[in-house]
């Protein structure tokens, strides 16, 4: 019993020895100074990148399809890329965020409007031979969005 | 004048502050700033939440109308409660001993908050999942008029329909009374939260341990080239980073000085954690059933003050939790990742296999370079330390990162959707980022805390040499 109260007694802990104390301040200095060295090399580098590539520009390739579907809730986008490839579902919510409020819907053929971001733009075409869908829009990345009932209103929308 | 929205928010925190240490001793001015952004802007994000479910759509006049009014009923609150007591509105600053470390701090600061925002400009948008899920959801709130709604069960699953909305809400509030891009507000809120989270450490390091020490475990994470690309990525992860810092912090002063004040802004702090990500959740509840075992069970401990501290808690938690319970209740669908039907699906992952993907992925991340050896220095602080790690209110600060780190091994071997090495390898830095912070506080607080008897502000008596 008594060895129990003495090991409670000793359980405060002490306060680090000086040695230990100066030890890891030292460390803590040497890494704060490398952190410095890699900071200053990191600003560099965005000077660099800056210079070459002023702006960051997210969903390029759907540029300019925005203002056409401009209030509409929902539009289906058709891939035949794979979206499990990290590239690919970049591009889907590139178009996501360029064309938000806009839902896309992903490989719905069903909405009235749809996007075709494929591989070959002669995909795009059969898809929308299929589906009975024709372009309305391409832009110059080869980016189409086609109606559906185009045909019901035909040159109402161009 | 997107800057005076952001001043706006920063008033209402300070008022907000000022209003619950009115009984008690003065937080110190440099915790009260980081503090003040902090709760200010939490609140802003829920008043305009709150203005989305009454309108149920975006609403700028409503939400300005909304903050102005809170703004006036707090300084009215403030000044009934002050005169009552003789006090006045508005707390005099002290400059009793001159403050040679805080004007290095803030110098320090000034100078790298420039070289922040300049790094953090290279990518205006944010990172990936910034400009994917959060500034996408900020943009779709601000333009989408009364289908705001379909964030939650219409945008595609990559878009995490099922996280909360802090941050998003945040912005738009700047931006309902700014009118000011999203693409700057975004970025500005991210410098100022990466910025804030640096001086929160400092400043509640300064109420335990030398000045001297707290500025170098500031400058440590502040100089940190991946903190500083990961805090300025625009991810919701350095909210989440400030929060529990912020509630460790607060933990800790609650703790030693038995305020209920404090206890309230615990309970704010650890409500708005909730609304980040579901992270904060998980945070929130592990933090919450220590501090009551703590309180309870702990026999040295006053019983009646710690039911105070404990019903200060829940009245603050109650003030902003809200916002999660009505989210999660009513608007979020269930999370695809956590919240599956084990019983149906086959885990892959939960066997041996996924706890050795598990281990080796974290011995990787702690050697990795992008962290200059960070991980290795907490390490052995931790083991040289051992000890001090369970001691008296400490041990709060240690269980609550075993057990939270024991949720996530939890959930990463329960993966159904994913690879395990491919989700490990895109999330386990995230955690490791916004876990940073609230940890060095943790083995800074512990290793050198000064004895309770010296106050950090009076000359340490062990330095003194004898004559």
């Amino acid at each position: 019993m008594s060895l129990v109260s003495n090991i409670k007694l000793t359980f405060p802990p002490r306060q680090p020895r000086s040695f230990s104390k100066f030890f890891f301040v030292l460390c803590l200095l040497a890494i704060t100074l490398f952190n410095a060295v890699d900071l200053i090399k990191t600003v560099k580098d965005v000077y660099m990148f800056k210079k070459v590539l002023p702006y960051q520009n997210i969903g390029y390739k759907f540029a300019g399809l925005e203002e056409f579907v401009k209030g509409e809730e929902i539009v289906g986008y058709y891939t035949d890329n794979d979206l499990n490839q990290q590239e690919h579902s970049k591009q889907f919510s590139h178009a996501q965020f360029i064309l938000a409020p806009t839902i896309l819907d992903l490989n719905n053929l069903e909405h009235e409007y749809i996007i075709f971001f494929c591989s070959k733009e002669s995909v795009a075409w059969q898809e929308m031979e299929k589906i009975g869908a024709a372009p309305w829009r391409r832009n110059q990345f080869g980016v189409i969005l086609a109606r559906k009932d185009i045909f019901a209103n035909p040159g109402s929308h161009f | 004048m997107f800057l005076l929205a952001y001043f706006i928010s920063f008033l209402m925190g300070f008022l907000i502050l000022h209003l619950l240490t009115r009984n008690s001793k003065k937080i110190p001015f440099l915790l009260i700033v980081p503090l003040a952004v902090g709760i200010g802007l939490g609140f802003s994000a829920a008043v305009t939440f709150l203005s989305f479910l009454l309108f149920n759509k975006f609403n700028p006049p409503a939400i300005t109308c909304f903050m102005l009014g809170l703004l006036m009923l707090l300084f009215l609150l403030n000044l009934f409660f002050h005169q009552k007591q003789n006090n006045t509105p508005i707390p005099p600053v002290s400059w009793d001993n001159p403050p040679l470390i805080d004007l290095a701090a803030c110098a320090l600061w000034t100078v790298l908050s420039f070289v922040i925002y300049f790094i953090a400009s290279k990518h205006p948008f944010g990172q990936w999942d910034a400009w994917a899920l959060w500034n996408m959801k900020t943009k779709f709130l601000v333009l989408s008029g009364d289908s705001w709604r379909s964030i939650f069960d219409k945008l595609h699953w990559h878009t995490q329909p099922d996280y909360p909305l802090l941050l998003p809400f945040i912005n738009v509030w700047i931006h309902a009374f700014s009118g000011a891009p999203l693409q700057q507000i975004s970025l500005t809120t991210a410098v100022l939260f990466a910025m804030s989270c640096n001086i929160l450490l400092y400043a509640g390091l300064r109420q335990f341990i030398k000045k001297e020490i707290a500025l170098l475990a500031s400058s440590l994470l502040l100089l940190h080239p991946y903190y500083v690309f990961c805090a300025t990525a625009q991810y919701a992860d350095i909210l989440l980073a400030f929060y529990l810092l912020a509630s460790l912090i607060i933990a800790m002063i609650m703790l030693t000085t038995k305020n209920a004040g404090s206890a309230v802004l615990l309970g704010m702090l650890l409500g708005l954690l909730t609304f980040i990500k579901n992270e904060g959740l998980v945070m929130m509840m592990v933090l919450i059933s220590l501090l009551v075992a703590y309180l309870l069970w702990n026999k040295e401990k006053d019983q009646k003050s710690s039911f105070q501290q404990l019903q200060g808690i829940f009245i603050g938690l109650i003030l902003t939790i809200w916002t999660t319970i009505f989210f999660k209740l009513f608007l979020a669908p269930p999370n695809r990742d956590i919240l599956i039907d084990y019983a149906a699906r086959e885990l892959r992952f939960f066997n041996g296999q996924g706890v050795w993907l598990i281990f080796s992925a974290l011995g990787r991340e702690i050697l990795h370079e992008r962290w200059c050896h960070i991980w290795i220095f907490i390490l052995f602080i931790f083991f040289a330390g051992f000890q001090k790690f369970f001691y008296k209110e400490r041990k709060i600060l240690s269980l609550f990162f075993i057990v939270y780190g024991g949720v996530v091994i939890i959930i990463y071997l329960t993966t159904a959707n994913f690879d395990l090495a491919w989700r490990l390898k895109s999330t386990l830095g995230r955690i490791f980022f916004y876990l940073l912070p609230s940890l060095l506080f943790c083995c800074f607080y512990t290793f050198w805390r000064l004895p309770e008897h010296t106050k950090p502000e009076s000359p340490n008596p062990r330095s003194k040499k004898k004559p």
